[in-house]
């Protein structure tokens, strides 16, 4: 990913440091003000920087739409991922996780031919096939024999459809709900929970439910 | 001239002939199967195989939208061919077809299965819908199924219901293996604006159980069947969810009712495993078989339809959310007439206690003046396949459907607008 500098003053400019590609938006987001409060030190930062990675002087610039404009300026305005969205985001991850049949998700791909050993009826001689020619049976071999994911369908899709299928269909819970009141129930034993764990936000219920979910399933302890 | 009904369900294919009975109804799966030893196996050939440890599926319906054309034609070959099926189709141009297909399907992908329906099958005609759409027109069964019955209710009693006409509100819950899908339904016709989805459905319960098993008793990562056959053995919905953990947490009799032991496959005496009765501990004396006790996993997992954030999925709401969302896309004057006519459908609904919970949920939100009633039959997944014969007695199943004359003349556009869904 990309990220471009700032200018604040214009006595700062430089025509090699605008674009840089160095610098990415996860490094940048443990240090979100250093660029504002010294957008100086930060440009000879990414020269610094971008001399490492590139050998010469003169760096090509990026064409437009080459680097995620939004990151970018959610990073420059201080809009960057708020707590909700991040919540939002690792609700699906949670939701894929166990929204699946095996739990490593192994897909199996079909030989070429393949035929199937079952008992038959005999065929009856009454049988009509339709004829189908042309272009009609160009496409309908095309769909018969289409390997494609459904990922490659949803590509496809114009806007409309797309925003349907994705959000108007679906119900988002209502931020503070006064029709059905939210549950909090321990992550180990399943009991009603109070607490939540003081690294990772889980929800424990009493100490030893904490030890047990410190040991094993606590993503940032060791990390604190 | 004789119909043919499928019910294409992402896990289960409902298939028969629209004038026999309900007793005639096949079900299969719909999947491909590799077994652990790399065998291919098709649909219901999966109740042959003994080892059902590291069983894999590919299934043709990915999330709802028939995405694989290539191994659903293997699989309706196989049910209209197959003698372990037993339906002997083999001439189709003679045949009338009513399919179901999930509310929402992608243009494309519905354009699809007429072309197959029409140009590689040759199908005389076409009708397809979401199978709550059939479910209206089974107004006389949907009568005596609701819950408080009609008769309880007395003042509002309705006069004996005539045949071949349709309940003018209907609100379908359609609770299958991929999502909840919420049909609400004027006049015999699907309110597009109203409809909605729930992502959780059996495939996501089954996850939350295979989840909760692993990290608290045995290691089930692997075992889908097995977790499948544990989920519809021993899952319920808690009519009170507080009260239930604490009669787990209680000591004494009171816990029986709540925890269940459950005989893992041993591949010698057991390939599937089985519920261990009080009756059969009697029986047989306990043999070196491994059991697995299950205690509030059983109302756990389905406890997510209502609070889906206690397994931290915090962007989704729950079934009742979802309904109220349904109801207030309706006509004001509609709403109270709809939620007095609540049908459920769909595997899911097998799980005991769920049309209860539901209906105690939905009195505490509604207007206390609404009368709430809903129906669950006692055959939940094939229901709608038994919706769907009925109406295929009906005057306004000849009206609707196309004829494959239709569709040569007109093309695949014109169809998908008949059948399309229109916001």
């Amino acid at each position: 990913m990309h990220s471009i500098e700032e200018i604040y003053n214009i006595q700062y400019y430089d025509r090699d440091s605008y674009f840089t590609s160095s610098i990415n938006v996860k490094s940048r987001a443990k240090r979100p003000n250093s660029a504002l409060l010294d957008p100086g030190s930060a440009a000879t930062n990414a020269t610094a920087n971008n001399k490492s990675s590139t050998s010469g002087n003169h760096r090509k610039r990026l064409a437009t739409g080459a680097y995620n404009l939004s990151a970018i300026e959610n990073q420059i305005h201080g809009t960057a991922p708020t707590e909700e969205t991040a919540e939002v985001k690792s609700s699906m991850k949670r939701f894929q996780e166990l929204d699946r049949e095996n739990y490593n998700d192994v897909r199996f791909d079909l030989p070429k031919t393949i035929h199937f050993q079952y008992n038959k009826y005999p065929p009856s001689k009454s049988r009509v096939k339709p004829k189908v020619k042309g272009n009609a049976y160009t496409h309908l071999r095309k769909v018969l024999n289409s390997r494609r994911t459904l990922a490659n369908h949803m590509d496809e899709l114009d806007d409309g459809t797309k925003s349907v299928l994705l959000s108007y269909i679906h119900t988002k819970p209502s931020r503070d709900s006064v029709l059905v009141v939210k549950k909090k129930l321990c992550s180990i034993c399943g009991d009603n929970s109070p607490s939540s764990c003081v690294h990772c936000g889980l929800r424990v219920c009493s100490v030893k439910c904490s030890n047990v979910h410190k040991e094993t399933r606590c993503a940032n302890y060791y990390a604190v | 001239m004789s119909t043919i009904i499928i019910d294409n369900g992402s896990y289960e294919i409902k298939i028969g002939h629209a004038s026999n009975g309900v007793e005639s109804v096949k079900t299969l799966q719909n999947s491909i199967i590799r077994t652990k030893d790399k065998r291919l196996l098709i649909s219901n050939q999966l109740s042959t195989i003994n080892d059902i440890s590291g069983v894999q599926f590919k299934r043709p319906i990915e999330r709802g939208q028939l995405v694989s054309w290539e191994v659903e034609k293997m699989i309706w070959d196989y049910a209209f061919e197959s003698t372990d099926v037993g339906l002997n189709i083999d001439t189709f141009h003679d045949k009338d077809l009513i399919l179901s297909e999930a509310p929402f399907t992608i243009p494309q992908m519905s354009m699809n299965s007429d072309q197959v329906v029409f140009e590689e099958y040759g199908f005389n005609s076409l009708y397809k819908s979401p199978v709550g759409g059939f479910v209206p027109f089974n107004q006389q069964n949907n009568e005596k199924i609701y819950i408080p019955s009609t008769e309880s209710v007395g003042e509002t009693a309705v006069t004996a219901v005539e045949t071949g006409s349709y309940s003018d509100y209907q609100l379908v819950i359609d609770s299958g293996f991929n999502a909840t899908w919420i049909i609400p339904m004027v006049k015999g016709v699907i309110y597009w604006r109203g409809v909605k989805k729930l992502d959780i459905g059996g495939r996501f319960l089954s996850g939350v159980l295979r989840e909760q098993i692993s990290f608290r008793h045995y290691n089930v990562t692997d075992e889908t069947v097995l977790i499948n056959n544990i989920k519809n053995e021993s899952c319920f919905v808690s009519l009170d969810y507080n009260e239930s953990l604490k009669k787990i947490k209680a000591k004494g009799s009171n816990k029986q009712d709540h925890v269940i032991e459950y005989v893992l496959p041993d591949f010698n005496t057991t390939t599937q495993g089985y519920v261990l009765t009080p009756e059969l501990k009697e029986k047989y004396k306990p043999q070196s078989q491994q059991i697995l006790k299950l205690y509030d996993e059983r109302f756990t997992a389905p406890e997510t339809l209502f609070h889906p954030e206690i397994v931290d999925v915090f962007n989704k709401a729950g079934i009742v959310e979802t309904i109220i969302d349904s109801i207030n896309t309706l006509p004001e004057i509609v709403r109270p007439l709809i939620v007095a006519n609540i049908v459920m459908i769909g595997g899911n609904c097998n799980m005991r206690g769920f049309e209860q919970r539901l209906l105690n949920e939905l009195k505490i939100v509604l207007p206390v003046e609404w009368e709430v009633r809903i129906g669950k039959p006692s055959n939940p997944s094939t229901y709608g396949r038994e919706c769907a014969s009925v109406f295929s007695q009906t005057e306004s199943y000849q009206k609707v459907k196309i004829t494959k004359k239709d569709y040569e003349e007109h093309g695949p556009h014109w169809v998908h607008k008949r059948f399309g869904y229109s916001l």
